[in-house]
């Protein structure tokens, strides 16, 4: 029994990497509820689509197939338009109300 | 020799990005980001992906971290407000809500009832993934292109703005 | 231009060229002046007519079996079985209807332009007309019932529109609304036919359809199919007991009343029937409804026509009347009659009903007939058109009018007995009453108007001619045999009304009859066991035969034919009696007088309104003001308010939920997704 768990995390398999993507997302999911910043915001995003990106690696090269990596490029392409627009936002923010509070945003609540 | 390399890139990886998340200074949590990212490149390497890890380190933790390194540093923001994390209610009931869903998903998958699949020696190479790219997956391309422009514009648009 | 059979590719531009000309007025009409919009309205049409009639010279070089064009557009509706495609069918019915249809409407156009040179709203007017037009073609052309369909709903909107084209009138409105809501009526059946024929035969395609129905229905079946599509078309055609509308929607700009309330829009449900022959055919019974609907339908609105004063009226109730006839002539087995009464009576009522507009529009819209009088020293041209059209339309001899009538008297002498005949004799005796009491009543005697006359112009004055001709020639391309004529309408179409010579119709076989007659018995045996209505027509046949034995069947058809010229000429001279040479007797009130149950009956339209006013206006009237009080005040809006309420005091509620904060919506988000997972 526990020669076979320390053989399970002695070769490494899709489920490491799978773990690690997890992780990663978990983290940014939890400072995403965490923080308050709209900069650390944003950079939770990124850590959730790497999290997602690992995922998607290593379920491709479970499946020998090519497709995951294209996509990768594709939600890099997103991700970084995410980042251009998003900060733009936060400039404009700012410059109105002088604050990156993300707590303090509350304007649309009815 | 192998497990050693990624148990090396998933503690560089995990640690950084829980620095990312739990650093009070933005600045700190933006340096923490580039390591997270070089980090998930190497782990895109291991998983014979080259290309996307040459490009993970080209444009995330070249491009995107420094527009983030731009929006820190040019404004001028007090952080000696946001500098500490404090336990407020809402605080406390997302990370125990993050801390549930982690534990959850992460063992959903790590039942370990995967295997890699055999593959060509040029897998993930420039070259199939360029083929692939450039003749099945070309209207994509092109679209993600014009979603760019349009990102770009609508960037200048929103922060030019006077 | 193009040659030989590639011409029917173009088929399409036929409705299409309306089309676009109804758009262009209506998108473009109000900014493009008057000029534009009278030479684009009138130009679509006329290229529409141009092409028509190019079709119509290839079309009638082709052999006969091959005169059946089919063209189908594109795919419309595809699910399952059931398939729409946006087909047309150029046979020679269609062939027909497009050319008179084109025609009559291009004169009609250009006579609006003078008609309607001082209306403000001259560019709606004519981006109704055209669609009105498009609609006709396609319900003409269309070669599978949906596309009818779409063109039959059309037209009835059109029809609304233009009833209501002054809707600043209140009864203008109040005559649209009711013309859409009668004719809505029938329409439902119609669809409900529809959707029954689909159900027996998998398709609405006509080929398909009118191929072998016989093969698929039985007779209860064809009788119900025959009577619901007959019931949508008592609606359009405005025959008994749904006729009331057509007398109101007079109301309508006089070149309307002409071309919509006369000679296409209402033909329409003649069409129908006429198109869907086969089915009728198979059930005797249907068609013997179709009949005495149609004969009642003469008789009744001719009686109407008689005391009516105001001229558009008139005009209406004998539209009804010849539209009557038209459904005679399909009910006792006469189609190719019925078709070519169509085409005349299209003619003949045009030009009356322009010529009527034409006095109106001089005398500053005055209708009613007792306040003209001696008109015919000041409007000549109006007055000689007009009474080429009274003649055409009595059934005088050598006018268009008299050949299509006799064809379908002597079919009704044929297979519907000496009754029925006797009736619609009567029928067109009052015809030629009626007609020439406009005529002596507005045109003769001494002038009882003092207001400044309107001349009608040239725009006005050259569709008049125009019709005038046809109304004159019309008739000569269905000059029976028995004149030594060829009868060339009736032949023309006779490949749609394929096995139609089973019962004898007069068009596509009059030596057919005569044979028959001549040898009744043995066809009496044959027909019987040959075809469903066998005994039907047998006893028909067997009835002219015991008449008609002594007499040879031309001479016996040329007495008929004399028989109905007296009669035509006996309400004629009738008329002239009453109106003109009586002088100071003052025959009509003193007629009145003594039958005065009679004339109140006639003048009141058979008590038809007041009918429906008593057992469907009230009723309904009543029953909504107790609905509106017991059941919408008293339990609607309660519930509608509670359920207001308690919606209000949960908004009051969940707005708690929001925060506004990213960070609550993101945990709740989260949460979702745990939820999610804990389902996997």
């Amino acid at each position: 029994m526990q020669a076979e768990v320390i053989q399970s995390l002695l070769v490494v398999g899709p489920s490491h990497f799978l773990v690690l993507g997890a992780t990663l997302f978990s983290l940014g999911v939890l400072g995403f509820l965490v923080r308050n910043n709209i900069i650390v915001l944003l950079m939770c995003i990124e850590l959730m689509i790497n999290g997602a990106g690992i995922t998607f690696i290593a379920f491709c090269r479970q499946m020998g197939s090519l497709e995951g990596q294209i996509f990768v490029l594709f939600v890099m392409v997103v991700a970084a338009v995410e980042i251009a627009v998003g900060l733009s936002i936060v400039v404009l923010v700012f410059k109105n109300r002088a604050t990156l509070n993300a707590d303090e945003m509350e304007v649309l609540k009815w | 020799m192998e497990q050693i390399l990624f148990y090396i890139a998933f503690t560089i990886t995990v640690v950084s990005a829980a620095s990312v998340v739990l650093q009070g200074r933005v600045m700190y949590s933006v340096l923490s980001l580039i390591v997270t990212l070089l980090g998930v490149a190497w782990i895109y390497a291991m998983l014979s992906a080259p290309f996307l890890a040459i490009v993970q380190v080209i444009l995330y933790a070249g491009a995107i971290v420094v527009l983030l390194l731009f929006a820190v540093m040019m404004l001028k923001f007090d952080e000696t407000v946001q500098r500490r994390l404090r336990p407020d209610l809402l605080g406390v009931i997302g990370a125990l809500v993050a801390l549930v869903f982690a534990g959850m998903f992460v063992s959903l998958v790590s039942c370990g009832c995967f295997e890699f699949a055999s593959i060509p020696a040029d897998y993930g190479s420039i070259k199939s993934i360029g083929s692939v790219l450039y003749t099945q997956y070309l209207i994509p391309l092109e679209l993600a292109s014009v979603l760019l422009l349009v990102a770009v514009v609508g960037a200048v648009m929103l922060a030019g703005r006077r | 231009m193009v040659e030989g059979r590639e011409i029917f590719n173009l088929l399409w531009l036929v409705p299409a060229i309306p089309l676009f000309g109804a758009l262009f007025n209506c998108l473009l009409g109000y900014r493009a002046g008057n000029l534009v919009v009278s030479i684009v309205g009138c130009g679509s049409i006329g290229l529409s007519f141009l092409l028509s009639l190019c079709i119509f010279r290839v079309f009638y070089g082709l052999p006969v079996e091959d005169r059946q064009i089919e063209l189908c557009l594109f795919q419309w509706i595809v699910s399952g079985d059931f398939q729409a495609p946006l087909d047309l069918l150029l046979d020679p019915l269609s062939m027909v209807m497009i050319t008179m249809v084109s025609g009559v409407s291009f004169l009609i156009h250009v006579y609006s332009v003078g008609y309607m040179a001082n209306d403000k709203c001259f560019a709606r007017y004519f981006f109704y007309l055209n669609l009105f037009v498009f609609f006709m073609l396609t319900l003409v052309l269309a070669g599978n019932f949906l596309v009818l369909y779409i063109g039959w709903e059309g037209v009835g909107l059109c029809s609304y529109l233009l009833i209501s084209f002054w809707y600043e009138r209140r009864s203008a409105a109040a005559a649209g609304l009711k013309a859409f809501v009668v004719t809505r009526f029938g329409d439902f059946f119609f669809a409900l036919g529809i959707i029954l024929i689909f159900l027996q035969f998998g398709s609405l395609h006509f080929c398909s359809v009118f191929a072998n129905p016989g093969e698929v229905i039985g007779v209860s079946m064809a009788t119900w199919i025959a009577l619901l599509i007959f019931v949508g078309a008592v609606g359009k055609s405005a025959q008994v007991p749904l006729h009331t509308w057509l007398p109101d929607a007079m109301e309508a700009p006089t070149p309307v009343s002409a071309l919509i309330h006369a000679a296409t829009m209402v033909t329409a449900g003649v069409y129908l029937v006429a198109r869907c022959y086969p089915i009728f055919e198979l059930s005797p019974f249907s068609l013997q409804v179709v009949a005495i609907v149609g004969l009642l339908t003469a008789f009744i609105s001719a009686t109407v026509a008689l005391v009516h004063t105001d001229i558009k009226k008139i005009l209406a109730f004998s539209t009804i009347s010849q539209l009557g006839h038209m459904f005679l002539a399909l009910g006792v087995g006469a189609p190719g009659a019925a078709i070519f009464h169509l085409l005349t009576h299209a003619f003949a009522k045009a030009l009356l009903f322009l010529g009527s507009g034409a006095v109106i529009h001089a005398l500053n819209d005055e209708m009613d007939i007792r306040k003209m009088g001696g008109l015919r020293r000041y409007i000549p041209a109006t007055f000689f058109t007009f009474t080429i059209g009274a003649l055409a339309m009595s059934g005088v001899p050598g006018l268009a009018g008299f050949f299509s009538k006799d064809a379908i008297l002597y079919a009704t002498f044929v297979n519907g007995g000496p009754l029925m005949w006797a009736l619609i004799v009567i029928t067109a005796s009052m015809t030629g009453f009626y007609t020439f009491r406009i005529i002596f009543v507005a045109f003769f005697g001494v002038k009882r108007w003092d207001v400044h006359l309107h001349a009608p112009g040239k725009a006005m004055i050259l569709p008049l001619v125009l019709l005038a001709l046809l109304a004159i020639t019309g008739g000569y391309m269905g000059v029976p045999h028995v004149l030594g004529g060829s009868d060339r309408i009736s032949e023309f179409l006779s490949p749609v009304f394929g096995n139609a010579e089973v019962h004898g119709s007069l068009g596509s076989s009059v030596e057919g009859v005569a044979l028959a007659a001549e040898e009744g018995g043995v066809v009496e045996g044959e027909a019987a066991e040959g075809a469903p209505q066998g005994t039907e027509t047998a006893e028909g046949i067997a009835g002219v035969w015991e008449t008609g034995i002594q007499m040879s069947e031309k001479s016996l058809e040329m007495l008929l034919m004399l028989v109905s010229a007296v009669m035509a000429l006996g309400g004629i001279g009738l008329a002239f009696y009453f109106y003109v040479y009586s002088g100071g007797r003052d025959v009509p009130t003193r007629l009145s007088e003594k039958f005065r149950v009679a004339y109140s009956i006639f003048t009141n339209g058979w008590y038809f309104d007041a009918l429906y006013k008593a057992v469907f206006v009230d009723p309904y009237m009543k029953l909504s003001t107790f609905f509106l009080k017991a059941v919408d005040v008293a339990v609607i809006d309660n519930i509608v308010r509670g359920v207001a309420g308690s919606l209000l005091s949960a908004g009051n509620i969940l707005p708690g939920l929001q925060l506004g904060v990213v960070r609550w919506y993101a945990t709740v988000m989260v949460l979702g997704a745990i939820i999610i997972i804990l389902y996997i």
